[in-house]
């Protein structure tokens, strides 16, 4: 299908969804690098645009979620947002993916037997356009999330793991009903996303999360726990420190929203 | 016996504790581990974090357990009543689970690699983000067939699981990694698969039947004869899939990747497959009544005695195609 096609659904899935003006907020905020409350200025900005734009500012779907765990973590409503982010990461992936259909060849999978002439082999049109930089296409295949998650269920208990990373980048688990009800909102792989994406560096991570597990009981099994979660992510912080793509931050205090 | 008296006594070297009745008691955190609970009644009981691995808790009670974090590793949880429990996070790594009744159990990011699950009821079960890989559900004659009907299976981690013959109707299992699961013969009647990772899967003879695959990868999966009818696989990726005899009806493959698919003897008779990808695709006596393949690529299929009468070509393409006739398109 066409890219203005696909661009166009993609436009009108948002447009039309019943969250759309967070997500033109945050989508004006991922391009322009400031958060719009005013109703008249969140609708001068066409959608089509910023997808555009954001698109060229976030080259894969690594850099795009790490520009979203960004601003998430940087406003007061992140359970609401995290869907917003969720919603537009669904719609943007759609681009990227047919991006990658329309700039690199495509071999068959498995070669038919009745192929005749080898370039028939190819049913796609040869790439045009520059492929990826390969510092990106590493990102994909390194970073794997039932391979991260499934490392970290053999290592220690995934409910510890959630209790601490939920502690971590958001507030100090408290046990309470509904706290238990918040975490069963969060799935144990969106939330070790969330913790690869939010800071820099391993070590900044390990600090983080030793200090949120000081208000959890069990020092033991926390560092236990600690220690699994580390060594799980290790891979995607060494590559995450290798591509990191500088951009212009945000204002670190905190972003409130108004509606 | 309320709950000191149980840990004290488990702490003087006491094992053995079938058929008490310990309902309500708050064990959380309590380490049991290899505690003989064999029949015993936990109705309600908190065993949050518990430590129960090797546990012995065949036919037990566990009607609205919470036992979320609980260590349940290599467990005997044969025939155990886990109707409504709570195991969200919990660790069942190797437990025998054979013939439970797990309905409605919430079940989400827990660990259940190599679990067997067969002849367990878990329909209506919450399972997402859970990781399943090598877990046994394969059905075992009648006794053992598992339910999955409506399970919650989002983003479930399935790899090379056996769920051969299992009742997955209706579940959703969009996102799901389900590459080289056995799904031969099960029930998939409505299930949702969108966006699910099925490379490589085994489901010959599975019913699928409106079926939501759009956006799955299937290739080189193995769907002989499976049924197919009114299924949604717009978009989705087939390269090299195997489907001889399989019943595509009605399915709606508008965009679908099937290019070096094996279709002998398929039918797809008013499916539509516009601007699908049929190229080298092997439609060998394929039935294709009004079938819609305006924009289609099948350039270099192989179309020998398909049946093509009454389907819609528009704009489809056949260089280098053999064509029901046998005369080979320039």
């Amino acid at each position: 299908m066409e890219y203005s096609l696909v661009l166009q659904q993609v436009v009108n899935n948002l447009e039309r969804h019943e969250q759309t003006t967070r997500i033109r907020k945050m989508l004006i905020c991922a391009c322009k690098g400031v958060w719009e409350n005013d109703p008249n200025k969140l609708n001068s900005f066409p959608v089509a645009s910023l997808l555009k734009e954001l698109k060229r500012k976030n080259p894969t779907p690594e850099e795009l979620k790490i520009s979203l765990y960004k601003i998430l973590n940087r406003i007061n409503k992140q359970g609401e947002y995290l869907v917003v982010a969720k919603t537009i990461f669904g719609g943007m992936k759609q681009l990227y993916d047919l991006d990658r259909e329309l700039t690199q060849p495509k071999l068959l999978e498995s070669e038919p037997s009745s192929s005749s002439s080898p370039n028939r082999l190819y049913p796609y049109p040869k790439p045009s356009l520059p492929v990826a930089p390969s510092h990106k296409k590493r990102i994909d295949r390194v970073y794997d999330p039932f391979g991260v998650r499934m490392e970290m269920m053999t290592y220690t208990n995934p409910l510890r793991a959630k209790i601490i990373i939920f502690s971590t980048i958001y507030r100090p688990f408290n046990f309470s009903n509904q706290d238990w009800l918040n975490l069963k909102l969060h799935e144990l792989d969106d939330l070790t996303q969330a913790l690869i994406n939010n800071y820099e560096s391993l070590s900044e991570t390990e600090q983080k999360l030793k200090e949120a597990a000081q208000c959890i009981d069990d020092p033991e099994e926390n560092t236990q726990t600690i220690n699994a979660i580390l060594q799980t992510i290790k891979p995607c912080y060494q590559h995450l420190d290798e591509t990191i793509i500088a951009e212009p931050d945000l204002d670190q205090t905190i972003v409130m929203d108004e509606d | 016996m309320d709950a000191k008296e149980l840990i004290d006594r488990y702490r003087s070297g006491q094992r053995d504790f079938s058929n008490a009745n310990l309902c309500g008691l708050n064990l959380y955190g309590a380490d049991l581990m290899g505690i003989d609970l064999t029949q015993a009644n936990l109705h309600g009981t908190t065993m949050i974090f518990a430590y129960l691995n090797r546990a012995k808790l065949y036919k037990a009670n566990l009607i609205v357990t919470k036992l979320s974090g609980a260590y349940l590793s290599q467990a005997d949880l044969r025939g155990v009543k886990l109707r409504d429990a709570d195991l969200h996070g919990a660790v069942l790594q190797g437990a025998d689970l054979r013939g439970a009744d797990l309905t409605l159990v919430n079940l989400m990011d827990a660990n259940l690699m190599d679990a067997d699950l067969r002849g367990t009821n878990l329909s209506g079960a919450n399972l997402t983000g859970a990781c399943m890989r090598g877990a046994n559900l394969r059905e075992e004659k009648r006794v053992y067939s598992s339910s999955l009907r409506g399970a919650k299976l989002r983003k479930v981690d399935l790899r090379g699981a056996n769920l051969a013959g299992a009742d997955l109707s209706r579940a959703d299992l969009s996102g799901a990694f389900l590459t080289d699961v056995n799904l031969r013969g099960a029930n998939l009647n409505g299930a949702y698969l969108t966006d699910a990772n099925l490379r490589g899967a085994y489901m010959s003879d599975a019913n699928m039947n409106e079926v939501s695959l759009s956006g799955a990868n299937l290739t080189n999966a193995r769907l002989e004869r499976a049924l197919l009818m009114s299924a949604d696989m717009t978009d989705v990726n087939m390269r090299a899939a195997i489907l001889p005899d399989a019943n595509l009806s009605m399915a709606s493959l508008s965009r679908a990747k099937l290019s070096g698919a094996r279709l002998n003897r398929a039918n797809l008779s008013r499916a539509n497959l516009s601007e699908a990808d049929l190229s080298h695709a092997d439609l060998v006596d394929a039935y294709l009544a009004k079938a819609d393949l305006a924009d289609a690529n099948l350039n270099n299929a192989n179309l020998i005695r398909a049946e093509l009468s009454t389907a819609n070509l528009i704009g489809a393409e056949f260089s280098g195609a053999t064509m029901p006739d046998g005369k080979i398109n320039d």
